[in-house]
């Protein structure tokens, strides 16, 4: 199908079968054992530390990436931290966690990455999105390693379509870049399927939390509420990830913000300044580690 | 089959906009987000190829700005009633442009 030669005025279908994507997502590996292992880890309330650091050591490539941040200029520590157990003292146990979450996944990423999208670009969004996430929770006292980790996964439904649909995917892609239109409008116009729903599927498939599968579900549209939810936090995340244009796509826009949302996080000017320069330094800190050699300069 | 593949990685430190075959067209309808932060500003033309603007770094009126022009762009899609203010006037501080 050539959707880019459809007449304007008309709506192509793409036919992407739900039950099909529900088998693609039984069907994805699970996690490394180690992260599952680290993830339940974290949920615990007074985790052990040498449990933490033992099951972190029994991977190699996980471990020198915490190495990295923990010894990188943002922490101001440079080369003075030489193992995990000193990493965990410096960074805690918690923000620890949600670095070697990223680290682990940012494998998994690169396995489900299809052709469609531009995974560079689809990366730094995640990374900044996580990072935005995780300094928003902070301000309300909520969840971080869990907004972080919802951050960094809430686009994770559209790796699923572009790795197991590649054509599709491109085709989706494509009809919104023609029209200067969100992915996610196009995917509903054309599908009728939102990656936020494929997302959550995924994450429960890999056993998270349903706060964090749940906040997935709802990043577009965080509904009405009374109180502040991980929902609204990606949400407003997202939004902030998009102003910042990190991700370094010409095609990159501002998305609409739900004004619930916004109200209930209370966010003034002044906290948002505040905010996207953080956001931005510890991205890019982040990124530095997590993605050597591609960072923005 | 029109070409599918991921456009080339734009440099933050120089943000620009690049016109081509997937530059957007303004809103059709409505003001956006942009235009209504300002009359005469930086943002005050959703344009990406007359935006000009006098800079945080100095730049004499009549200047075209790069950074003005990148804010427009990231704009264009929502109205000003889609997007808080309070985020894009921070934005805006954020880059140096002057509301």
């Amino acid at each position: 199908m050539n959707v880019l030669q459809a007449p304007a005025q008309r709506t192509p279908s793409i036919a992407l079968d739900r039950e099909a994507l529900a088998r693609d997502v039984r069907s994805l590996p699970s996690l490394p054992t180690v992260v599952v292992q680290l993830q339940s880890l974290m949920q615990q309330t007074d985790t052990p530390l040498d449990s933490f650091a033992n099951t972190l050591q029994l991977d190699q490539a996980l471990s020198v990436k915490v190495l990295q941040l923990a010894n990188s200029p943002f922490y101001g520590l440079c080369n003075r931290i030489g193992s995990v157990r000193d990493a965990i003292n410096v960074l805690g146990l918690r923000q620890l966690g949600t670095l070697v979450l990223a680290a682990a996944l940012t494998v998994q990423f690169e396995k489900l990455h299809g052709k469609a999208l531009h995974i560079e670009a689809f990366w730094r969004h995640s990374i900044c999105c996580a990072v935005a996430a995780r300094q928003i929770a902070r301000l309300h006292g909520m969840n971080e390693p869990a907004a972080f980790t919802a951050g960094l996964l809430h686009d994770v439904g559209r790796l699923l379509v572009d790795s197991r649909h590649p054509e599709e995917a491109a085709a989706i892609l494509a009809w919104a870049e023609a029209r200067d239109l969100p992915y996610f409008e196009a995917e509903q116009a054309l599908t009728g399927i939102h990656h936020a729903e494929l997302g959550q599927w995924v994450c429960q498939h890999w056993h998270f939390a349903p706060e964090i599968t749940d906040a997935i579900a709802g990043h577009h549209q965080p509904g009405a509420a009374t109180q502040v939810s991980l929902a609204d936090v990606v949400h407003v995340a997202d939004a902030l990830a998009h102003a910042l244009d990190l991700a370094g796509l010409h095609s990159e826009a501002v998305p609409a913000v739900d004004r619930g949302a916004w109200q209930r996080l209370a966010l003034t000017e002044q906290g948002t300044a505040v905010l996207l320069r953080g956001i931005e330094e510890e991205f890019q800190q982040l990124q530095a580690v997590l993605r050597p050699g591609k960072e923005t300069t | 089959m029109t070409s599918l593949a991921p456009a080339p990685l734009l440099p933050h430190a120089t943000p620009t906009v690049a016109p081509g075959p997937m530059a957007p067209a303004p809103a059709a309808a409505g003001q956006t987000a942009a235009s209504a932060l300002s009359t005469s500003s930086a943002a005050s033309a959703a344009s990406t190829t007359s935006n000009v603007s006098t800079t945080a770094t100095g730049d004499a009126p009549g200047t075209p700005d790069p950074a003005a022009q990148r804010l427009a762009h990231l704009f264009r899609r929502v109205s000003a009633s889609q997007v808080p203010p309070e985020l894009q006037r921070a934005l805006y501080a954020h880059r140096g442009v002057a509301p």
